[in-house]
């Protein structure tokens, strides 16, 4: 305990260091409250949903009270979905700023509704935000460095080395005083986490898998630092060497990875299904409508009994060409998905050699804000426009009048549940990549020669 | 030619040199002896105007260097105790440098050759990077670059410090060659024997003060290391 | 005596391995960048074309139809991508290139790149630009963090001051120096992206690249030499080399890691935009509204396309629908994108202090890949399609109205498609992108000045000792 007492006092004495951690406790408690303010603006926009949907649906129940069919009502009628976000989704907002989180649908082709993008100024979205994940991922390196780089050669150039090496528990010494630096950064960066997953009810599990993130990180820089602190340079050369591996494990490497995965796996259906889609729906008014209708009791059985269509227009034949538009690029939907899934997967796989990348991708499956939470959305909203059609076809097919009464069974979306799972793959690779590397700084403690280097 | 008129530095409550009234006539070369703190230094870095006085003037050329920093260090060159140089440029290369800035001219090869030549530097070692100088053959360079000046003044603070005593010999030699030449030379030191054979006068300074001067040649090396000692209190 | 100091600090910087290393490696990066960049935007520039010609000619090779159901289908405008985009990429893979001219409603372009990422993205896109504003400025900083501070450690200083040297003549030769060595790593992929802009350029427009070239080589001179001098000014204030780096490794930090975050959360909050949904729903309102008085003074009645709205007036009342919504899509985008604009200039502002912040937007600016520049792009696209909107409802007044109840029998073919050009557009001229871009070149500027004065002020004080 003396020891630690004493070790704590060296590092209360330094001014640099006290800076460091009193900063790196401020940006990760800005990081958080930015994110949990961000969180709650997102639960507000969805919050004003609900009442917007009464109003819509009231105005359209009062101006179709009485309908034949239901297509009109139909037609006009929008239906809100939204996607909350969990309840870690403030650590990491990761693709929440740019993917929307509430989209409009109505019982018109889906393919043409769903890739409508969120409104966001792009110049403004261009650097990221501004959480916990980009605190840890970009800022924690910089502050291990800094504490941390001249632990050998600061004792080797105030002459204080060789008196420190004679030492019988030297090995002790130096555990202590790597350990306690690093105790004191996790806690700058857990404290404010874990002060924020409390205030937004975050899963006990999930709050221990974000130190576990963290924890592991912090410790893979730490092993960084230590391995180059342990050479014989100076502290200057320490400080350049160890900021170059930043700029190329955290910047430049990275951007090289993705520049690589765009390339290797190009994502063009987004663009064509959207143009073939809607070229088979503008098209479909030369088709022959009883070709069109032939096309869709094919694919929808249940309702191949109702009436034959009346000369002139029938919402239930509009209604049948945009779905046919629809399945008319399933394969290229199919496509356009295994191809974000395959980014998905390269991208995790980077992760293995690349902990900033690890860390990013385990805290945004922790926080449900990556791809496929994105993708899963989609699937709820495809699933609910799925509902929506069925309870319109019961009309339109079945030759049912659309009034009052029938406003009130509109279908009502049911958000999904936020999928909050543990990469464990991911957080056990960036675990065991920590702790060699750390591993490996700490033994090279051993080697160190105070007659060398300087 | 060198003169300190009542010439004061002050570091918050402490005093690192009271009042001194010093004068360096062109072809003397005047020892200050002292120990560690006793303002010798600072005497050196007034002159250069690295520090500013508190009170009183450093002349050069009978000009106040704080008036003219620029134009009194025309008149004069400085030799630290550790003369360091670009250690990735070789021996000539740092002359070639040095001779630039403060001639503002380059001098041709010939002339370097013939300067370092003059300072008795081994002519295998000119073309060498300075990283493998020792101290010696460094303070042979940076003399050379003083002579390069043809200045009026030299200030030199410890020059043999650390030197053996054949490298301290041959740098006597130098100085008083420069001294005989009309160089006014105001160096510092500890060794009361390079004091004794190369001054023409001494300064013995304690706590900031010039407690004594006397000529050189006036004093036995035995005297003179009684006096010594004894405003040493030792 | 400045280029003899000039000289002989970049003779060290050569020799002791930093300009080759250091700056090797920026040299290969902005190589591998450019070459990734030229290879990305031939690519699209050939599918786009190919695009844009089978969509036109799908226009053209309608059958005959109703005209109405022809403005429906209506045809795609795809943006150009500008060919400096080789160097600055700037919202392009946030913000996608097609926008679908249809009836009735103003699109925004569909497809954003953004929404096919994985998170690997927001790590960044290399591209010469990004490398420049990153890179760029470390670069300056491991080439001149001790130009003054190790000097002084060394003693080396003193010994210069002690030869008269004025201490502008030392500030001059060191930034000369590192001016020197960034000049030489960059001069080979300068060449190269030079040439590339050139030879990629469309016929007609290689004199507005080569000026849009120069305007982004200024920017970054700036840019670059602003750090210049804030590196040697903080090595000259610094006492040793040690305190040097750790200071401008935190400005490199905070300037190029952190501002950028920060300053967009702060004009997102000084600036709030409403989400997609609150903005469609503010459209739909503001709309309504407008179409309604519209068919109130006109034909007495809301009821759309009722019965008080004979088939004989239906092309008239489409036009005139359509007229009434013109204002209300400049009103409702407009006040959107000026709040977006509004909001990049805070940031651009902050640039005086925060250089990355206006460098970044004056090269987006320079390279047409800025949003001023998408926005006069959807804006064209706009106007071409409320072409086809008033080409087709004058078709239909001229010809399908008079048919009066027989109005839907109406088809029109060939001679109407043809009439409507196809979309054709260009992009603003290298003065129009600087008259957009003055803020950041001004802050660029006032960024150099108080960089230089910093740098005058720590030299002329600094201490010898």
């Amino acid at each position: 305990m003396k020891w630690l007492i004493f070790e704590w006092r060296l590092i209360a004495r330094s001014r640099l260091s006290v800076a460091a951690l009193l900063l790196l406790l401020l940006l990760t408690s800005l990081a958080v409250w930015s994110g949990l303010h961000e969180t709650a603006r997102q639960r507000d926009t969805i919050a004003r949903l609900a009442p917007l949907h009464q109003q819509d649906v009231a105005a359209l129940a009062a101006r179709y009270p009485n309908s034949a069919d239901a297509g009109s009502p139909a037609y006009y009628t929008f239906y809100n979905t939204w996607d909350p976000p969990s309840q870690a989704a403030f650590l990491a907002l990761g693709l929440r700023d740019v993917a929307p989180y509430v989209l409009r649908v109505r019982a018109l082709g889906l393919q043409a509704q769903l890739y409508e993008g969120e409104s966001f100024n792009p110049e403004v979205a261009l650097p990221g935000r501004f959480d916990f994940a980009f605190v840890l991922i970009y800022l924690t390196p910089l502050f291990a460095i800094a504490l941390l780089h001249d632990v050998v050669s600061a004792e080797r150039e105030s002459g204080r080395l060789r008196l420190l090496q004679a030492m019988p528990s030297t090995r002790q010494l130096w555990r202590r005083r790597i350990g306690l630096r690093y105790a004191l950064l996790l806690a700058c960066l857990v404290v404010p986490a874990v002060v924020g997953a409390v205030s937004s009810q975050t899963l006990p599990a999930v709050v221990l898998a974000v130190l576990a993130v963290s924890a592991a990180y912090l410790a893979f820089w730490v092993g960084v630092t230590v391995l180059v602190a342990t050479s014989t340079w100076r502290s200057v050369a320490n400080a350049t060497a160890l900021m170059g591996v930043w700029a190329a494990l955290v910047l430049v490497l990275p951007t090289l990875a993705n520049m690589v995965l765009v390339r290797a796996i190009p994502v063009h259906q987004g663009v064509d299904l959207m143009l073939k889609q809607r070229q088979v729906v503008h098209g479909a008014w030369e088709v022959p409508r009883e070709e069109t209708m032939g096309k869709f009791y094919a694919g929808h059985p249940a309702w191949k009994d109702s009436a034959p269509l009346p000369a002139g227009f029938h919402y239930k034949w509009y209604f049948a060409f945009h779905q046919l538009g629809d399945e008319s690029v399933a394969d290229q939907v199919r496509e356009y998905r295994d191809g974000l899934l395959a980014r998905q997967d390269w991208s995790d796989r980077l992760g293995w050699i690349l902990p900033g990348v690890a860390a990013q991708s385990v805290l945004h499956r922790l926080a449900d804000t990556d791809l496929p939470a994105q993708l899963a959305y989609q699937d709820r909203i495809a699933a609910f426009h799925g509902d929506v059609r069925r309870f319109y076809y019961g009309y339109l097919f079945n030759g049912r009048p659309f009034g009052t009464a029938d406003f009130a069974k509109l279908p009502a979306f049911t958000p999904r549940p936020a999928a909050m799972t543990v990469p464990w793959t991911g957080l056990l690779v960036l675990l065991a990549v920590a702790a060699l590397t750390l591993g490996a700084g700490m033994m090279r403690f051993a080697r160190i020669n105070p007659e060398r280097g300087g | 030619m060198l003169e300190a008129i009542g010439l004061t530095k002050l570091y918050g409550q402490h005093t690192a040199l009271d009042r001194l009234d010093l004068k360096v006539n062109p072809g003397e070369i005047f020892c200050l002896l002292g120990a560690n703190g006793a303002g010798k230094t600072t005497t050196i870095n007034l002159f250069l105007n690295f520090i500013a006085p508190s009170a009183g003037t450093a002349r050069i050329n009978g000009v106040d260097v704080a008036r003219d920093p620029l134009g009194t260090k025309q008149d004069v060159a400085y030799i630290p105790e550790q003369v360091s140089l670009y250690g990735t440029l070789s021996g000539v290369e740092n002359l070639r440098y040095f001779s630039a800035l403060a001639l503002n001219r380059h001098l041709p090869r010939p002339r370097l050759l013939e300067l370092l030549e003059q300072v008795g530097l081994d002519t295998h070692a000119i073309d060498k990077p300075v990283s493998a100088y020792s101290k010696g053959m460094r303070q042979k360079v940076w003399i050379a670059v003083a002579l390069a000046k043809e200045v009026k003044a030299l200030l030199l603070d410890e020059p043999t410090s650390g030197l053996d005593p054949h490298a301290a010999n041959e740098f006597s030699g130098l100085l008083t060659r420069a001294s005989q030449s009309g160089v006014a030379v105001l160096t510092t030191t500890h060794d009361l024997f390079h004091a004794k054979h190369t001054g023409t006068r001494i300064g013995i300074m304690k706590r900031g003060r010039l407690v004594e001067s006397l000529d050189s040649a006036q004093i036995s090396d035995v005297d003179l290391q009684k006096l010594y000692l004894a405003h040493m209190g030792a | 005596m400045i280029l003899t100091i000039a000289k002989r600090d970049l003779l060290e910087r050569w020799r002791d391995g930093r300009l080759i290393w250091a700056g090797g490696v920026v040299l290969l990066l902005l190589l591998t960048a450019l070459g990734v960049g030229y290879g990305h935007r031939q690519e699209a520039r050939a599918e786009q074309r190919a695009a844009q010609t089978s969509d036109y000619a799908d226009w053209l090779k309608q059958p005959r139809r109703h005209p109405h159901d022809a403005a429906h289908q209506g045809m795609h405008a795809f943006k150009p991508d500008a060919v400096l985009s080789i160097l600055d990429p700037g919202i392009n893979p946030y913000i996608g290139s097609t926008i679908w001219l249809q009836a009735h409603r103003q699109s925004e372009v569909m497809f954003r790149p953004a929404q096919d990422a994985t998170g690997l993205q927001r790590f960044g896109d290399l591209s010469v630009g990004w490398i420049l504003q990153v890179l760029g400025p470390l670069l300056v900083i491991v080439l001149g963090f001790n130009a003054f501070a190790g000097e002084r450690e060394q003693g080396i200083l003193r010994q210069t001051l002690s030869l008269g040297v004025p201490a502008p003549s030392l500030l001059w030769g060191k930034a000369l120096a590192i001016g020197f060595g960034l000049c030489a790593l960059m001069l080979p992929a300068a060449v190269l992206s030079a040439g590339a802009v050139l030879v990629g350029a469309e016929a007609g427009t290689v004199a507005d690249a080569g000026w849009r070239f120069a305007l982004l080589a200024a920017g970054y001179f700036l840019y670059l030499a602003a750090f210049v001098f804030v590196t040697l000014g903080v090595s000259a204030a610094s006492s040793t080399s040690r305190v040097a780096i750790t200071v401008l490794l935190a400005v490199w930090i905070v300037n190029v890691v952190i501002a950028p975050r920060v300053m967009s959360e702060f004009s997102r909050r000084w600036y709030p935009t409403p989400t997609r949904l609150e903005f469609n729903s503010a459209l739909s309102a503001d709309l309504k509204r407008t179409s309604d008085q519209t068919w109130q003074t006109n034909f007495g009645t809301t009821e759309r396309w009722g019965r008080d709205v004979p088939l004989s007036k239906w092309g008239l009342a489409l036009r005139l629908d359509d007229h009434a919504s013109y204002a209300v899509y400049d009103r409702n985008f407009g006040r959107l994108w000026d709040t977006w604009q509004r909001q990049q200039a805070l940031q651009e502002w902050s640039g005086a202090l925060l250089p990355l912040l206006s460098m970044r937007a004056f090269s987006m600016g320079a390279a047409g890949t800025d949003f001023a520049h998408h926005r006069d792009f959807t804006t064209a696209a706009e106007r071409h399609r409320r072409l086809i909107q008033d080409a087709v409802s004058d078709d239909l007044v001229k010809h399908a109205d008079t048919l009066g109840g027989q109005h839907f029998a109406y088809q029109s073919g060939p001679e109407l498609w043809q009439s409507v050009p196809a979309f054709a557009y260009h992009a603003p001229s290298p003065q129009w992108a600087l008259a957009q871009s003055w803020r950041s070149l001004l802050c660029l500027s006032i960024a150099l000045g108080i960089s230089l004065t910093f740098s005058w002020l720590s030299v002329a004080r600094q201490r010898a000792l």
